[in-house]
């Protein structure tokens, strides 16, 4: 049993533990009264509408977007705007970021994870926490004396790659930013408390999370260092 | 009722999926929400709520398991009758351990070595406020980022941020302590 596995085990049985005397007490027969029905029928009834509306705005916002698309589509032919556009997307959603790749760009890669990679190199001050590999995905947490973490993880790009909500990154309060390093396209997403580094090699996806006490400078190191994880590191129990 | 759920849910796989949790802890739901408002009506109205904003989330709850799924949709129904008693003053929540949400100042850090030991992480959860187990069961278990986790019990992301930072403190803490105790015993 992973470390992650024994974790979310144990939170189960501790969130359940609170309930543990309720639920054990004389059972609640559910019969819902009459203003109960009417009520939930009336909510339902307003949530409906509230739908059609937003329904009938994205409609108009698909319109206006296949007449973008029609007058953008001569930038396609222009190799450096494609290569952009088919690289990946980090989707603004108002209050969070999703995750799209380009099916075609990512059609080979694989759905497990073949290939661990992780950083070999510690901030000053930061001690490795914890690693994790699993085909899931591979997680290294660092932290410091003032418990401030680090957390770096390695994804496998899921089998429907234009899927958005497979990943959700928060976008309340922040400024995202285009960085280079080691030569990948790095999106940074900054707010008050935290910062994410989100890129990929068109293979998997990579996400770098840190207090922003860290400097970013360290946050490149780290990412500047990562490399294949040896097999003794794997194999270890 | 279910069918009036179900009408708040446009794909089939959904619908199914809100139909397993409506069967399986319908009852639950609804025993936790009249106990910790203290009145049939205040609980009615709790779990009503807790049902619609599960059906409007349907999507984003994984059903890895029985237990993993109760955890979560008790988490909903317990926050839903908060909201209640929060708006009926002078009523007063049926768990003590709220209380105890802002004391978290921090002590000197001693990391987590060793997950393997379940008990005693469990023991260490079990010392967190009820919030903040919920928090990290959302965030590990449901895999949920902060804006979800806000969407889900109906509050701001920053108080979650913060929130699930205190609890991941506390719960580092808390091991760290217990393990001491136990290699000391």
């Amino acid at each position: 049993m992973s470390n992650r596995s024994i974790f979310k085990a144990a939170l189960v049985e501790a969130v359940l533990h609170e309930y543990k005397d309720i639920l054990n007490s004389t059972g609640t027969q559910y019969e819902p009264s009459e203003k109960f029905k009417n009520r939930i029928g009336m909510i339902i009834e307003n949530f409906n509408k509230s739908r059609t509306a937003t329904v009938t705005v994205i409609k108009r916002l698909i319109l206006v977007a296949i007449i973008a698309a029609l007058l953008t589509g001569c930038a396609l032919a222009i190799p450096a705007v494609r290569e952009y556009l088919l690289d990946y997307f980090l989707n603004d959603h108002g209050s969070w970021y999703g995750v799209t790749f380009d099916p075609e760009e990512v059609k080979d890669a694989p759905h497990e994870i073949e290939v661990f990679f992780a950083p070999t190199y510690t901030p000053p001050g930061y001690e490795v926490m914890a690693e994790d590999y699993s085909v899931a995905g591979g997680d290294v947490f660092y932290v410091n004396a003032d418990d401030l973490l680090i957390a770096y993880a390695q994804k496998p790009i899921p089998s429907d790659a234009t899927q958005d909500d497979w990943i959700g990154i928060d976008a309340d309060d922040n400024v995202r930013t285009t960085l280079t390093i080691d030569g990948y396209k790095v999106e940074q997403i900054k707010d008050e408390y935290y910062t994410t580094l989100i890129w990929t090699d068109n293979n998997y996806l990579y996400t770098l999370d840190y207090h922003t006490e860290l400097d970013d400078e360290e946050a490149i190191k780290i990412i500047e260092s990562i490399a294949p994880v040896p097999e003794e590191k794997l194999n270890q129990p | 009722m279910l069918t009036l759920y179900l009408a708040m849910i446009d794909e089939p796989s959904d619908k199914e999926k809100f139909e397993k949790i409506y069967y399986a802890f319908h009852k639950e739901i609804l025993h936790v929400t009249i106990k910790l408002t203290g009145s049939r009506e205040g609980g009615e109205d709790a779990a009503q709520e807790a049902f619609i904003r599960i059906a409007k989330n349907i999507s984003e709850i994984k059903m890895d398991n029985r237990d993993s799924v109760q955890a979560y949709v008790l988490t909903i129904a317990r926050n839903e009758a908060i909201r209640y008693m929060e708006k009926e003053p002078g009523l007063l929540l049926y768990s003590s351990t709220e209380n105890a949400i802002d004391d978290t100042s921090p002590d000197p850090f001693e990391h987590i070595e060793n997950l393997e030991n379940k008990e005693l992480l469990v023991k260490a959860l079990l010392e967190l406020p009820i919030s903040y187990r919920e928090i990290l069961l959302m965030r590990y278990d449901q895999d949920m980022n902060a804006s979800k986790i806000a969407k889900h019990l109906g509050t701001k992301p920053a108080a979650i941020r913060k929130r699930l930072e205190r609890a991941r403190k506390m719960l580092i803490r808390t091991y760290s302590e217990l393990e001491k105790e136990e290699l000391n015993v």
